[in-house]
């Protein structure tokens, strides 16, 4: 029998052992692959993510990567674990240390081959069906599936990689332990961790760091940073924050000796280091899966309120157009032709410019009477008399007002000889015309001739005229893709003439176009979420699952001077009720921190409902796993007890 | 009165060929009495202990400890007798590492959630009584097998219990923590009148006791009482051993 032909027959003969850790890392390859067929889809590619979107993939990749360093760091050492004995048994019948050695980097090796091998296949047909799905269930055509050569080249590099790494570090792991504690198989407990001020120090000042880069404008670079102070302030706040929740539980000896308490939380401290490890990975991944559904729920969030919030369907605007008859007349006669009822109001509006901090702000300027005669389309209330220069800034709740009015002053550029009195500044939700549009001034009858004769004597005259289509039947209802709505406005869009000088914009094809984007990225983004819900599940099953052998003695020596069954229950609950649900809560910080600055600079600004959905779905989701994991675990534990 | 009632317990082992590990053992203990159960291997000696340790059914007969029959309870009120009637010293100790030996000691009266002052006062006369007090804040790991031993005899003793078992309790220590493990059972035996039942096969350690009952092939064989000196009943000890284990030139026996 020649040493490699050794190495395969241990697996094979110990296929039993070995494949929790074969399954646990082809699992990790199969999220990894996952992740990269869509990261390296030719279609995702293609959609304008902007700079900032792909950064926020890039790290996502980056974090995947490191979970699944460190799943599989963790399967191989519970895995070498339970052969201490073998590997003692081949010492003292004298194999040199290289020999072990090389019998662990093959056996390695091997399991690592395989489980790539394993994992991509089960990755391209997990990604297959969800593609299926996807089209299947919404209708979008949008992700064909493909072939991933990209996606399995990074894939196979990176865990060919991962697994030497991990083969010369479990060399490393043997090399310390003496053959006496191999062949026992019992390695001295753990040494309780300390709690260190400087590490605390640290800690606050990495999340203080993180939360800080997180409010600077928005960058790629202040992204990564955020991330890796963020994940690093995570792993201090766990070290430190459990050797002091355990010191807390343990202070009062009343509460510590009672019942199972003193079972419980003897058994936490115990294994502290291992539990913050776990909790940050967990906390970490779960934190990534609850920002990705967020942001996208927010996206479709605001994208929903932007288009019933809007009071009319088509706003064609015209600076001096020549075409400007014949595109109204074409836009009146199609709808006419389509039988759609309809009021057209034309607005003569001026255009102004505010200084601010050395940038020019644009506002468009109207009459009080007009103004009045709208606001039953627009759903407003009518505006009383402004006399003078007294007048009403409308801006959109996103945009800071401070931007235009100083001391309720607001004087232009183009008009420096008169400064308006701002009475009231109204911010809904959506500019009456339009997403887009500038704020509006309203100003007194009286006070916008006298703009507007300023502005004739001028080359270039500030006037523009608005064409706003209200269209009742389109409201209140969001319009479905294939709807006349959206395929009427997609054809005026085109049929307008296209001379540079006038815009038609209408909200349905806005919405459409948003809500395609951000359904597609949804889509991503809900299967990235659920493979990272399953594999923190999955890695705290694992964990327990490692220490299920010993729990399972401890439990029957226990049982054996009288504990009964619902009391290790009790006991076993606890513990794992708190691995299950520490990480959704800290991730749900996490999320509301992170999530809303960042979807602030975007302008979306309803947020709290969004994240506190997703973190619901995810605690569902959570206590579906945790009544599983824990009805399993306690099953075993309960057949072991006498 | 008797603790511990053993009538007509039969333990077959259920298989393609059944085992007869026990057949027909009526034994009797008394209170306060300090009973060796002794026997080669395989003759049904623990057995015996894990059916009055209430761990295994008998198929057969019954085991009635202070007047109750544990086989027919519930898991929870099982999980109670065994916490308030039995004390139970193993020979691998069974302690807790995560817990402190202290902790070690009062984890079956905390089960019961008894009150801290009442634990702590429990605590220091079981720890004094054994001689591990300056040892109660220390690990397991820490400590040595003898003193471990010593630990799971105060736990077993903390509570009273009716009857304490103690299974092999120096199968796996050296003979001066054996002899100073034995010493703390006579002693708790003496001075507390607690009723013990050792099983063992260290005729050294079985001297420590006031009668031993010998079991071969799963019946009753033998019965010896202890006289005024221990060192007469060791001897005694190894000659019914001999006799009963078959190969009297086993042992080197020396005659007084």
């Amino acid at each position: 029998m020649s040493f490699p032909q050794f190495a395969f027959n241990n697996i094979r003969r110990n296929a039993r052992s070995y494949i929790a850790f074969f399954l646990s890392s082809a699992f990790m390859v199969m999220v990894f692959f996952a992740y990269a067929v869509f990261m390296f889809h030719p279609d995702v590619t293609s959609i304008e993510l902007g700079r900032n979107s792909a950064a926020g993939m890039k790290i996502a990749s980056y974090i995947v990567f490191i979970f699944a360093f460190f799943f599989v760091l963790y399967s191989i050492s519970a895995f070498l674990k339970s052969r201490n004995l073998e590997f003692g048994i081949l010492t003292i019948l004298g194999a040199r240390p290289g020999q072990i050695n090389k019998l662990i980097f093959m056996e390695n090796m091997l399991i690592g081959l395989l489980s790539i091998l394993t994992g991509m296949a089960g990755g391209l047909l997990l990604s297959k069906m969800f593609l299926l799905l996807s089209t299947k269930m919404i209708g979008i055509s949008d992700l064909p599936f493909y072939w991933p050569v990209k996606a399995i080249m990074v894939t196979a590099a990176a865990f060919l990689v991962l697994f030497i790494v991990i083969s010369a570090f479990t060399l490393l792991f043997i090399r310390k332990n003496r053959v006496l504690e191999l062949l026992k198989g019992t390695s001295k407990p753990k040494k309780e961790p300390k709690a260190s001020l400087l590490l605390s120090v640290l800690c606050i000042a990495l999340l203080a760091a993180g939360y800080w880069a997180i409010r600077q404008p928005l960058a790629p670079k202040w992204l990564l940073v955020a991330a890796v102070t963020g994940i690093a302030g995570t792993y201090f706040f766990y070290t430190q924050l459990s050797v002091l929740a355990v010191r807390l539980l343990k202070l009062s000896r009343r509460r510590l000796w009672r019942g199972t308490n003193l079972l419980w939380i003897s058994e936490m401290a115990y294994k502290l280091k291992d539990n913050a490890r776990m909790l940050f990975l967990v906390t970490v991944v779960t934190s990534l899966a609850c920002m990705a559904s967020s942001f996208l729920l927010s996206i479709y969030n605001a994208n929903r309120d932007a288009y019933l919030n809007s009071p009319f369907a088509l706003n064609y605007t015209a600076y001096h157009s020549a075409t400007e008859t014949e595109d109204t007349q074409m836009i009146r006669g199609r709808l006419q032709a389509e039988g759609i009822r309809f009021t057209e109001n034309k607005v003569d509006q001026l255009r102004g410019s505010v200084l601010d901090d050395g940038k020019y702000q644009m506002i468009e300027i109207l009459p009080l009477s007009r103004y009045n005669e709208l606001t039953p389309q627009m759903g407003s209330e009518t505006e009383a008399a402004l006399p003078d220069n007294d007048a009403v800034l409308v801006i959109s709740g996103q945009l800071d007002s401070e931007k235009y009015v100083k001391d309720n002053r607001l004087t232009m550029t183009d008009f420096p000889d008169r400064t308006f009195t701002v009475r009231k500044t109204l911010k809904p939700v959506i500019p009456p015309f339009g997403h887009y549009a500038s704020p509006l001034l309203v100003v007194g009858d009286d006070a916008f001739n006298l703009l507007s004769k300023t502005s004739e004597e001028r080359n270039r005259s500030a006037h523009f005229t608005r064409y706003l289509y209200k269209i009742p039947a389109w409201d209140d209802r969001l319009p479905a893709a294939d709807s006349l709505n959206v395929a009427l406005s997609s054809e005026l869009i085109d049929k307008q003439s296209d001379n540079g000088d006038s815009i038609l914009d209408t909200r349905s094809k806005n919405y459409i176009t948003t809500k395609q984007g951000a359904s597609m990225l949804g889509f991503i983004g809900i299967f990235i979420a659920l493979i990272f819900s399953v594999s923190s599940a999955s890695f705290l099953y694992f964990r327990l699952h490692s220490e299920l052998a010993a729990d399972q003695r401890m439990y029957r020596a226990l049982s054996k001077i009288g504990l009964s069954p619902g009391e290790m229950s009790g006991s076993a609950t606890k513990q794992i009720a708190l691995l299950f649900y520490i990480p959704i809560l800290v991730a749900w910080v996490q999320t509301l921190v992170v999530i809303r600055p960042v979807l602030n600079q975007i302008q979306v600004y309803e947020i709290t409902v969004p994240v506190l959905i997703t973190i619901g779905a995810f605690l569902a989701v959570q206590t579906l796993y945790f009544v599983i994991v824990r009805a399993r675990y306690i099953h075993s534990l309960k057949r072991t007890m006498v | 009165m008797n603790v511990l009632e053993v009538t007509a317990l039969s333990k077959i082992y259920p298989g393609k060929i059944s085992t007869r590990a026990l057949t027909d053992i009526h034994l009797g203990i008394e209170s306060g009495e300090f009973v060796g159960i002794m026997g080669p291997s395989g003759s049904g000696k623990t057995t015996l202990l894990n059916m009055v340790s209430t761990i295994d059914r008998p198929s057969s007969g019954e085991v009635k400890i202070n007047g109750s029959n544990p086989f027919l309870m519930n898991k929870k009120e099982l999980a109670l007798f065994r916490r308030r009637q039995l004390g139970f010293v193993f020979q691998d100790f069974n302690l807790l590492e995560t817990l402190t030996v202290g902790e070690n000691i009062v984890l079956p009266l905390t089960l019961d959630k008894r009150r801290l002052s009442e634990m702590k006062t429990l605590l220091k006369q079981a720890a004094d009584r054994l001689g591990i007090t300056d040892i109660l804040d220390k690990r397991i790991y820490e400590i040595s097998g003898g003193q471990r031993q010593r630990t799971a005899i105060a736990r077993a003793i903390i509570s009273s219990p009716s009857l304490i078992l103690a299974d092999e309790p120096t199968g796996s220590l050296d003979s001066n923590a054996s002899r100073l493990v034995m010493e703390s059972l006579e002693s708790i035996n003496l001075s507390t009148g607690a009723t013990l039942m050792l099983v063992t096969h260290d005729p050294l350690a079985a001297s420590y006791c006031s009668r031993i009952i010998f079991i071969k092939d799963g019946k009753l064989a033998a019965e010896i009482h202890r006289g005024e000196s221990r060192q007469a009943f060791f001897q005694k000890i190894i000659d019914t051993l001999s006799f009963w284990g078959g190969n009297s030139h086993e042992l080197s026996s020396v005659r007084v």
